[in-house]
C-alpha cells in the first residue's frame, strides 16, 4: 500500500453526549490522521473527550459532523453491517483489564470469538493461530484454560491485547491500557508494544493522560483540551519545545525529571480544569493560561501550521528556544 | 533472629529524634479459609520528626496496611498484629480503642486515597470540618467556623465561605482532595500520613497537591508519612524513602541515594520501568508480577523476579544491610555495586547463556532438607561475618 495514504483519516469531527440542552460537545471538530505503521500519540486530561474520540473512529458512538475515511473510503454513513468489515482492521484495547473481558469464558473462547465472527481462518487452524498469538503477546498455553479472575492485570490486558491481534488488524485503538497497571507491568506492556508494532507493521492511536508514557511509543502527538486539539506535531518537537501553553504545562507536571526544583512555581495559575459542560468562551485554556490576553477571552485561536506536520492553536505561542537542539534536526 | 534485632535497634538512633518507631511490626490476615496470609512481616522504621518520609511500593506490597496499622484501623479478628508502634513513648497497639481515637486525628491524621469515598456525601463540606474541630478542640463552634474557613483557604479553596456549603459531589476531584487535607490538618496533627493523595488526579492537578503538602509540612512542622506507588511524586518533597515489596521494607534510604545509588535490584528495575519524558531508552520491564501473598515463600520476595537471584535467595529472607553510609539500609545478599552483586550476575548470565536451568527454587522449596539447611546457614556466615549464627526458628515453620 501507498505510505502517504493515510489509513485512518478524521475531518472536522464534532462528537455530542446526551440529548438536547443536556448534551455536551465531547469531540469539538477535530481532525487527524494515522499513517500505515505510524503510532499516533493522544494525550489529554480526564474528560477531555479522548475516549469519545476513541470511539467515534470505530463508530461505535454516533458522531454529530465530520467525516471518517479508511483509506480511500468514507465510512461516515456507512451501515453498521457493512463497518464491521472494516472493524476488523480498527480494534480496540480498553482501560480496565477485566471489565473487557468476560468473566464467565475462558480465555480460550474469549480469543476464539472474533475468528468466528470474522472467519478469517478455517476452523481447523483456529487453534494453531490463538497458541501463536498467545505466545506473541507472551502467554503461555496454559493460560487457555484459565478465566478472567485467575490471571493478573498485566496477564489480563496481554488477553486483551491478543484478541485484538488475532484478525491482524492494521490500526489499533489503545484507550489508557496502562493506567490500571503497576509500574513494573506498565513498562512490560509498552515495551511488548513497541515489539508488536515493529513485528507487525501496526498502527497505534495510543490514547493516555500521562504524557511520559505516550511520548514513550509515539512518533506523532496530539494534545487535546476540552475537546479541541490544542497542539499536534512530531512527538520530538512537541515534547522539547511545546508551543501551546497546556503542552507545556503537561511536559511540565510530568514529575519526572527527580528532583526538579519545587520552589520553582509553575507558570500556571493553579485553577482546575472546567467541565465541558462551561466551557469557557474564547480560547478554552485562558483562564489558566499565563500569556492570556483580552482577544484570548474572545476569539478563539484556529488550528495554525508552524513547521512540518507541527500545529498549534493559540494566539501567543511560547517562544521559549528548544531545549533539545537534536530534537529540530530530526525534521 | 536476635542478631537482626539489635542491628535495627542501632538503626533507630541513627535518625536523630524519631516521632515514631515501628518495631518488628508484622501483621497477618486470616482469611475465611483459614489460611494466614503475611501482609507485613517484621516492619522496622523510624519516621524523623519534621521530615517528609516516602513509602513506595507496587499494589499489594502493604503501603496502606502499614498506614492503617498505625492508626489502629485494622483492629479486629481477622488480623494477627505483634510488634510495637511507638508515639510519643505510647505504644499504638496496645491503647484501648477509646485512647486511640483521643490520637487520630488530633495528633496522627490521615488522608485516604479516594476522595469521594473518604468524604460523607449527605453533609456539608464545611460541617465535616467543623465536627472534626469540635470533636478534638475545646473551642466554641462559631470558632470552629472560623477555623474552618482559615484551612479551606490555607489549601487553597476559592470563596470558602460560599464552598462551606456544599457537598462533595460539587466540587471537582482536586477540591475534594483539598477538602480532604484541610480535613486531616484540623486539629493541627503532629503527623500526617497521606495515603496516595495523587492517585486519580490529573497531571497538572497531581503537582499542585504535591506542593500544597509540602508547604503544610513546613509551616505547621509536621512529619508527613506519604504513601505512593510513583515514584516520581514521591523523589519531589520526600527526605527519606523507603522501598516495599511483599510486605517488607526492602530499601531505605535519603531521596537522592535511593535515585542516585540504589543498592537493591527491585529498587533500580523500578527506576528504570518508568517512561521518562525526553528519553528514547528502551525501558527495562521487570519479569513476572507483584507476589501473591499466598505464595510468598520464605525468601526474598522479590527473588522469582530478580536478575541476580542465587539459590540463597530463595532460602533466607535477607536481613537489613548497611555499608559506609549507615542511612542507607537495604535488604539484599547481593546489592547493586558490591562484589558479590557482579559475581552473582556474572553467574546468572553464564546460566542463561548456556541454557542452564535453575533447579526451579520454588518447588524445592517444601521440600528443603535438613542438609541444605546446614549449608545455607554456613554460606550466609560466610558471606556476613557480622550476623551471628540464626536460630533454628528461621527454618522451624515447616
Amino acid at each position: 500500500m501507498n505510505d502517504f495514504q493515510p489509513l485512518i483519516q478524521v475531518n472536522n469531527l464534532t462528537v455530542k453526549l446526551g440529548r438536547g440542552s443536556n448534551s455536551v460537545t465531547a469531540v469539538d471538530d477535530v481532525s487527524l490522521v494515522v499513517f500505515p505503521s505510524e503510532v499516533v500519540g493522544l494525550v489529554g486530561e480526564s474528560g477531555c473527550g479522548k475516549s469519545s474520540l476513541a470511539k467515534a473512529i470505530v463508530k461505535l458512538i454516533a458522531t454529530h459532523s465530520g467525516e471518517l475515511y479508511y483509506k480511500d473510503l468514507n465510512v461516515t454513513n456507512l451501515s453498521e453491517r457493512k463497518f464491521r468489515k472494516i472493524r476488523k482492521n480498527l480494534q480496540l484495547v480498553l482501560q480496565d483489564p477485566y471489565s473487557a473481558l468476560d468473566p464467565t469464558k475462558k480465555i480460550k473462547s474469549i480469543l476464539k470469538e472474533p475468528l468466528k465472527i470474522h472467519k478469517i481462518v478455517p476452523r481447523n487452524q483456529r487453534d494453531d493461530l490463538i497458541k501463536d498469538v498467545l505466545s506473541q503477546v507472551g502467554l503461555t498455553e496454559a493460560h487457555l484454560n484459565s478465566r478472567p479472575f485467575e490471571l493478573s492485570g498485566g496477564q489480563c490486558q496481554r488477553v486483551n491485547i491478543a484478541r485484538a491481534l488475532i484478525l491482524s488488524p492494521e490500526l489499533i485503538i489503545c484507550d489508557e491500557i496502562v493506567s490500571a497497571l503497576d509500574v513494573s507491568i506498565q513498562a512490560q506492556i509498552l515495551n511488548l508494544l513497541k515489539d508488536l508494532k515493529v513485528a507487525r507493521n501496526l498502527s497505534l492511536l495510543f490514547i493516555a493522560h500521562d504524557i511520559s508514557v505516550v511520548s514513550y511509543l509515539s512518533d506523532y502527538l496530539l494534545v487535546m483540551y476540552l475537546g479541541k486539539i490544542v497542539e499536534q506535531g512530531p512527538t520530538k518537537e512537541v515534547i522539547n519545545s511545546p508551543k501551546h501553553h497546556y503542552s507545556f504545562l503537561l511536559t511540565d507536571s510530568a514529575l519526572n525529571s527527580h528532583f526538579s526544583n519545587l520552589s520553582q512555581q509553575s507558570e500556571v495559575k493553579p485553577t482546575e480544569v472546567p467541565s465541558l459542560r462551561s466551557i469557557p468562551t474564547g480560547c478554552r485554556f485562558h483562564p489558566r493560561c499565563p500569556a492570556a490576553t483580552e482577544i484570548c477571552k474572545e476569539v478563539e485561536p484556529p488550528l495554525e501550521k508552524i513547521g512540518l506536520r507541527h500545529y498549534v492553536a493559540c494566539h501567543h505561542p511560547r517562544t521559549i528556544t528548544v531545549k533539545n537542539q537534536s530534537a529540530s534536526e530530526n525534521y | 533472629m536476635t542478631a537482626i534485632k539489635v542491628l535495627n535497634k542501632e538503626f533507630a538512633t541513627e535518625l536523630t529524634d524519631p516521632i515514631l518507631c515501628i518495631e518488628n511490626l508484622s501483621v497477618k490476615i486470616k482469611t475465611p479459609e483459614k489460611k494466614i496470609l503475611p501482609v507485613l512481616t517484621d516492619i522496622n522504621l523510624d519516621v524523623p520528626k519534621s521530615k517528609i518520609l516516602g513509602v513506595v511500593g507496587e499494589s499489594g506490597s502493604g503501603k496502606t496496611m502499614l498506614a492503617k496499622t498505625i492508626l489502629g484501623l485494622n483492629r479486629s479478628q481477622n488480623y494477627e498484629i505483634s510488634g510495637k508502634v511507638i508515639f510519643n513513648g505510647i505504644n499504638l497497639l496496645e491503647i484501648s480503642a477509646k485512647e486511640l481515637r483521643k490520637i487520630r486525628g488530633s495528633q496522627i491524621s490521615m488522608i485516604f486515597q479516594d476522595p469521594l469515598s473518604a468524604l460523607n456525601p449527605v453533609m456539608k463540606v464545611g460541617k465535616q470540618i467543623t465536627e472534626a474541630i469540635l470533636t478534638h478542640l475545646d473551642v466554641s463552634k462559631s470558632e470552629a467556623t472560623e477555623q474552618t474557613f482559615e484551612l479551606l483557604r490555607s489549601v487553597g479553596i476559592p470563596d470558602p465561605e460560599k464552598r462551606f456549603h456544599w457537598y462533595p459531589h460539587q466540587l471537582s476531584g482536586g477540591q475534594r482532595q483539598r477538602i480532604l487535607i484541610a480535613l486531616a490538618l484540623a486539629c493541627g496533627p503532629v503527623m500526617l500520613l497521606a495515603d496516595e493523595p495523587t492517585t486519580g488526579l490529573d497531571a497538572t492537578l497531581r503537582r499542585q497537591i504535591i506542593e500544597l503538602i509540602a508547604r503544610e509540612q513546613i509551616q505547621r512542622d509536621m512529619s508527613v508519612i506519604l504513601i505512593s506507588h510513583d515514584l516520581a511524586t514521591i523523589s519531589q518533597i520526600s527526605d527519606y524513602v523507603a522501598v516495599m515489596y511483599g510486605g517488607k521494607i526492602v530499601e531505605l534510604a535519603p531521596t537522592k541515594t535511593i535515585f542516585t545509588h540504589p543498592k537493591m535490584p527491585y529498587t533500580s528495575a523500578l527506576l528504570e520501568a518508568i517512561p521518562k519524558i525526553n528519553s528514547d531508552t528502551k525501558l527495562k520491564s521487570i519479569k513476572g508480577s507483584p507476589p501473591n501473598l499466598e505464595d510468598l515463600n520464605r525468601g526474598c520476595p522479590f527473588a522469582p523476579r530478580c536478575d541476580v537471584a542465587q539459590p540463597v535467595c530463595f532460602k533466607i529472607n535477607p536481613p537489613i544491610f548497611f555499608d559506609e553510609d549507615p542511612s542507607h539500609k537495604y535488604s539484599c545478599f547481593f546489592p547493586i555495586g558490591s562484589k558479590e552483586y557482579d559475581i552473582a550476575s556474572e553467574i546468572n548470565e553464564y546460566k542463561l547463556a548456556n541454557e542452564i536451568s535453575f533447579e526451579s527454587p520454588l518447588s524445592e522449596n517444601s521440600q528443603l532438607n535438613k542438609q541444605d539447611n546446614e549449608l545455607v546457614k554456613t554460606s550466609e556466615q560466610l558471606n556476613n561475618p557480622d550476623i551471628e549464627p540464626t536460630s533454628d526458628e528461621v527454618f522451624s515453620d515447616e
